[in-house]
């Protein structure tokens, strides 16, 4: 059987949904993949703000840039070690990916890549008024992606 | 291959691309109808077509449908076409003295950034205050506070993010967990953003005002003069600012040790300050010195100017260092800026909008000193800084000449709260640092940030109306 695909960012790694996952998969004989992403919204609107709001040049506005990914990729790294070991005391079998870009973008690349066929997620706490303005990742992903998606709310 | 189907209604997917380009289609067509209909009572056409201008520049600055720099360019060229103002004098507007001195101001920014100068004096703060959780907070605040003052306030906030990420990181801080770490990163973003506004040098917004107070006045502001006016505001605003901090996030550390020492490893990694930190830092204490006492006969922008070229007389920067380190884009913002704020004035649109909003509410010094006080401090929450104080100004400058005000005290009323945004990230680009650490939430902003922005309206009121009097600004 294919792994469960748990999908994790820097703003989604909820307790509850790395729990359901582990849980989900020890039930039906199963591995777990972890997909991190290091989600680049963030740096790279900062990027936007410092050089068009904040007219500050190139080179200081992509150091802090780089800066803000560096630090997401360590907290990623830590973050799926804690997973592996969390995968070894379940008798889980286990597989890291980490990717860096937009969320929405490369949870699908990676559920085509690995043609999976259920995938658990975290619904991050907003409001529906947020949602409807800004739209919704998950949404987004369910909309274009066949395969089942287990939401878990943060 | 793998191919992702956007599943979603056709109609959905052909309005979110194509939005844009039907919002810029509605506005520019608004524009066009507007300026070609017949004035109201009390406006003229120049006044009508210099309104138009103006409301598409607003919407375009608060939506950022195309950058702010653009904007500017295209504020400039439509004041020319339609004929507003001459040509002639509407690109001569690019040559404006404060252009030239936020130009050298940055030019001197990129040298102390590139240098490590910055850095240098930041870490030496920190090993001062660094002995305790607490001092060490209040390190990073007042190192984010002092460096504002004399360097882009922007600048300083991306230049600290590394210090206090790393320690944060050594301390073992979680993120969304620490509260001494969610200080950290709000005392980064908050000392920044109040020390910017204590000089001209802090933020782009301070030039700007006394540009537009210039164009349409003939008054200005010294470098020193603001300095007084305005410095005693930002000591007690840092000050509540902390006492803020320091209620709302407990400093739970004990163990401090890493802290220290990661600080001693970076001095130590840092060397000996090397000869062109010391000749960039001798040169920008000169200019600091020229500009407090000695702008008026010399000259605000001649002083940077000639600071520039020392630079690169002493080989301190390369230009390559300089279109790096500086956005361009400033110019084009600026020059559209005061052209457009010198358009609405001249041509009496200003004077007309203003009464129609605001009318006869700001008719003395304090009703005009707290309506745009109110007015740019929170909606720079919103909008851009530097937008609020092209947009505010303009009003409140003739809103002062008709009813005979000191145009300074409007000055000092738009730019002063149009630079303390502290509750969203879209407002400054320190806050939205602070939150991309991951330490910090936008409702811990927003909590903490309308507290102290409510302390700070008040503060600044009570400042107006008991110390500026003691120097000499009547209100």
């Amino acid at each position: 059987m294919k792994n469960i695909l748990l999908v994790l960012s820097t703003t989604r790694q909820s307790p509850k949904t790395i729990d359901a996952a582990f849980e989900k998969a020890k039930e039906e004989k199963r591995g777990v993949t972890a997909l991190f992403v290091l989600d680049s919204e963030m740096p790279e609107s900062i990027f936007e703000k410092l050089t068009d709001i904040g007219f500050t040049g190139e080179k200081p506005s992509q150091q802090l840039h780089d800066s803000i990914l560096a630090e997401y990729r360590v907290r990623g790294d830590r973050k799926l070690k804690d997973l592996g070991d969390m995968a070894r005391t379940m008798a889980v079998s286990f597989k890291t990916i980490i990717r860096e870009g937009d969320f929405t973008k490369e949870c699908l690349s990676v559920i085509g890549e690995e043609e999976a066929d259920f995938v658990i997620i975290t619904r991050k706490k907003r409001s529906s008024l947020s949602r409807f303005i800004f739209g919704s990742a998950l949404a987004e992903i369910n909309d274009k992606t066949h395969c089942k998606m287990l939401i878990i709310d943060e | 291959m793998n191919v992702s189907i956007d599943r979603r209604p056709l109609w959905t997917i052909l309005l979110v691309r194509s939005f844009r380009y039907i919002a810029l289609g509605v506005l520019f067509s608004l524009t066009y109808l507007v300026a070609h209909r017949v004035p109201p009572e009390g406006l003229s056409q120049e006044g009508l077509r210099a309104a138009a201008v103006f409301g598409l520049s607003l919407v375009l600055w608060v939506t950022h449908l195309l950058p702010l720099a653009i904007t500017g360019l295209l504020a400039i060229v439509l004041i020319a076409v339609m004929e507003i103002l001459p040509a002639k004098d509407a690109y001569a507007l690019f040559g404006n003295e404060a252009i030239f001195f936020i130009l050298g101001a940055l030019i001197l920014a990129s040298a102390v950034l590139k240098t490590g100068l910055s850095g240098r004096l930041a870490l030496i703060m920190l090993t001062l205050f660094g002995s305790s959780p607490r001092y060490l907070l209040f390190g990073i605040f007042i190192s984010s506070a002092l460096l504002s003052f004399w360097m882009p306030e922007h600048a300083v906030a991306a230049m600290m993010f590394p210090i206090v990420i790393e320690i944060a990181r050594g301390l073992e801080l979680r993120p969304l967990q620490s509260s001494y770490g969610k200080a950290l990163f709000i005392a980064l973003a908050w000392g920044a953003i109040i020390g910017g506004v204590a000089t001209f040098l802090g933020g782009a917004r301070n030039p700007l005002a006394i540009a537009i107070l210039k164009e349409t006045t003939g008054k200005s502001i010294g470098f020193f003069e603001w300095m007084l006016a305005v410095v005693p505001i930002v000591v007690i605003l840092l000050c509540v600012a902390y006492a803020i901090i320091t209620f709302f996030c407990r400093i739970e550390m004990e163990s401090f040790d890493r802290a220290r020492e990661l600080i001693a490893e970076k001095k130590i990694k840092l060397g000996r300050a090397t000869l062109e930190e010391w000749m960039t830092g001798f040169i920008m204490t000169a200019t600091i010195i020229l500009w407090m006492f000695f702008s008026h006969s010399l000259g605000l922008a001649n002083i940077a100017i000639l600071s520039v070229v020392s630079l690169f007389v002493f080989k301190l920067v390369s230009w390559k260092d300089v279109e790096e380190y500086v956005n361009w884009g400033i110019i084009l913002m600026y020059g559209g800026a005061i052209c457009l704020g010198s358009a609405i004035t001249k041509s009496g649109a200003a004077f007309w909008a203003g009464n129609l909003i605001i009318g006869s509410w700001a008719s003395t010094p304090s009703a005009l000193v707290i309506i745009f006080a109110v007015l740019a401090i929170f909606l720079t929450e919103g909008v851009s800084n530097t937008a609020i104080v092209a947009i505010l100004l303009p009003l409140g400058i003739s809103i002062s000449n008709s009813y005979n005000i000191d145009p300074t005290l409007v000055t000092y009323s738009v730019a002063v709260p149009a630079g303390l945004a502290f509750m969203l990230p879209m407002g400054t680009p320190p806050t939205a640092i602070a939150l991309s650490s991951g330490y910090v939430k936008v409702r811990d902003l927003l909590l903490q940030g309308i507290i102290l922005k409510i302390l700070a309206l008040v503060i600044f009121i009570l400042m107006t109306r008991y110390y500026w009097p003691l120097i000499g600004i009547k209100i």
